[in-house]
């Protein structure tokens, strides 16, 4: 029999030591969290933290108006299915490649800031290749499936994996669809200070990023969108987002225009991971998402996301709350051969984490081959919610593509 | 203790470096401290993560009125247990009449966790009941008083009492003969 003395200086000598994966995790999240400098002792942190966020919301509004403008000009240009005349401007878009527009965003402070932008589309016309975004404070761009961005003000990059700058989940025609199915509107009319016919047209859409309502301009006589404004609500409400004024058409660009070199000595972080506050209540939902229940996140990872990509669409919108209002079409990709999944290739493992207001979020690169032989990863982002009812776990987003080629 | 201190008005003020020292300094006791009340490495990593995750959002508003190691346990117990009451709650049925686990039972998972040695003491520790796992845990690998094990279970300090001592007897019992002391 042993002696309760002993048994509890056994105890006492219990190690288990925190595994190199623990101190990786633990180490990106000081890393974001991590002000620009060092610190002269007169911010805390938490003002720090907020800090951040103003400028990540800058990177975001950036981002989201080159994927809006995008939307609208290659998108609808490899869109199939007639509307109004945009079929026409599908046909006038064709020869088009590349694209340069100037505008103005609106910041977090609600200052309106210039902006200025470049975008290149892969062969298929469905995904952005290169881009290059320059607002007065940030600059974001693409390079090998990545994408960078620099604070000037903060002498700050960062970076995440994959090409996030398209509000896009399985191909961008499925949010051409989705514009449609909401208060979709095409109005003509004259435009008195040039004398030419513009078309507008008016659209919302409850997407990865939250709501987006939108009004495109579209030019009658070249069929070309001349201008786009956009607001981070359904009603078109307040002042806009962005405002973009000016949009050039090229058949291609080179390369070299899209090559954009940080400070020497840019210590780049990694972009933390979030979910627009605007989608949690609908991430909340208990009936949707899996039991994560006696699974380690990793394992919970694999589960629902396995089964994501070949569910019936029923099942795609429990598990994903966000596409619940789109059509069974659009969820198994509009008919498009470069959106319908051929073949799961592999679920990786969890690459970042972070956390928003319903729990821990982890980011996970899923593997696809499409119908037409392209190879995408796809970045998505899960969330886990620890309730009364126990740990579950819903797809919460989309968060960047990687172009593989073919097969 | 002045040494935590400054530790967390350097925290407090945004320096990074404090946050990695807190984490160099406290991560294996956390670790091991979780892993003994789950039994379980990878959900124990989770709850340290998420621990510290919550601990890097408090920054510039953090008060330090104990002990930083006791304050981060404290947190990393609270969160076993909310798992601990999840994954109860979701185990199927049969798992309540199913045969229990021995201590000496082959489980290559726990000498990955405990080192081959101290397997034993893993398995142990995964049949004594919660409350009393929770005591002797927070007890013997961290040090915890019992009226502030009182005051994390709420309960009182001779229930708290009463759960060692069961909970010594019970693992006693179960290690007889598994261990070389």
């Amino acid at each position: 029999m042993k002696k309760t003395e002993d048994i509890s200086q056994v105890l006492r000598q219990l190690r288990v030591p925190a595994s190199s994966k623990l101190d990786e995790r633990i180490r990106g999240e000081i890393a974001r969290a991590a002000p620009a400098g060092p610190s002269d002792g007169e911010f805390t942190l938490g003002q720090i933290l907020l800090l951040l966020l103003r400028k990540k919301s800058t990177r975001y509004t950036l981002a989201t108006t080159l994927g809006l403008v995008l939307m609208a000009v290659f998108v609808l240009n490899h869109s199939t299915t007639p509307a109004w005349a945009m079929d026409q401007s599908i046909e006038a878009l064709k020869k088009y490649r590349a694209l340069h527009f100037t505008g103005y965003y609106t910041s977090a402070s609600r200052q309106t800031t210039p902006l200025d932008a470049w975008a290149r589309s892969d062969t298929t016309g469905n995904w952005v290749e290169n881009a290059l975004v320059t607002g007065s404070d940030v600059t974001i761009w693409t390079r090998d499936n990545k994408t960078y961005g620099y604070d000037r003000a903060e002498k700050k990059g960062y970076v995440q994996p994959g090409i996030d700058l398209i509000n896009s989940w399985l191909g961008p025609n499925l949010l051409t669809e989705a514009a449609r199915v909401k208060d979709y509107k095409a109005v003509e009319g004259d435009d008195p200070a040039t004398g030419q016919k513009r078309v507008i047209v008016t659209c919302s859409l409850a997407g990865f990023e939250g709501p987006e309502s939108l009004l495109m301009e579209f030019d009658v006589r070249t069929k070309l969108l001349v201008s786009l404004k956009s607001w981070h609500n359904l009603t078109r409400e307040g002042t806009p987002a962005t405002s973009v004024e000016k949009i050039l058409y090229f058949e291609d660009l080179p390369d070299s225009v899209f090559s954009h070199q940080a400070p020497e000595g840019t210590q780049f972080i990694e972009t933390p991971l979030e979910i627009p506050e605007a989608n949690l209540s609908l991430l909340s939902d208990p009936k949707c998402g899996i039991a994560a229940e006696g699974m380690t996140r990793e394992q919970a990872c694999q589960k629902i996301l396995g089964e994501l990509w070949t569910a019936p669409p029923e099942r795609v919108r429990q598990l994903c709350p966000i596409v619940a209002t789109w059509s069974d079409e659009m969820i198994r990709g509009s008919g498009d051969p470069n959106n319908m999944v051929a073949a799961v290739l592999k679920i990786g493992g969890i690459e970042q984490t972070g956390s928003s207001k319903l729990g821990p979020l982890a980011l996970v690169p899923c593997t696809i081959r499409y119908q037409d032989g392209s190879v995408r990863v796809n970045w998505i982002v899960v969330q886990f919610r620890e309730t009364d009812q126990g740990t579950s776990c819903v797809v919460g987003g989309f968060r960047g593509y990687g172009l593989e080629g073919k097969e | 203790m002045l040494e935590e201190m400054q530790l967390v008005w350097r925290f407090n003020r945004g320096h990074m470096d404090a946050l990695r020292e807190i984490y160099e300094l406290h991560k294996h006791e956390l670790v091991t401290l979780a892993t003994a009340l789950l039994v379980d490495k990878s959900e124990a990593e989770d709850v340290v993560h998420d621990v510290f995750v919550g601990f890097i959002r408090s920054g510039g508003r953090f008060r330090l009125t104990g002990s930083l190691g006791g304050f981060l346990a404290t947190c990393v117990a609270n969160r076993a247990r909310n798992r601990n009451k999840s994954r109860r709650r979701d185990a199927p049925s049969e798992a309540a009449v199913a045969e229990p686990a021995t201590p000496n039972n082959e489980q290559p998972d726990l000498a990955a966790m405990f080192g081959e040695e101290l397997k034993c003491v893993g398995g142990a520790l995964a049949i004594l009941p919660y409350e009393q796992r929770e005591v002797v845990v927070l007890r013997l690998c961290s040090g915890m008083r019992f009226h502030t094990i009182a005051g994390i279970q709420g309960v009182s300090t001779n229930t708290v009492q009463g759960r060692y001592r069961y909970g010594l007897d019970k693992l006693k019992e179960l290690l007889d003969g598994h261990i070389n002391l």
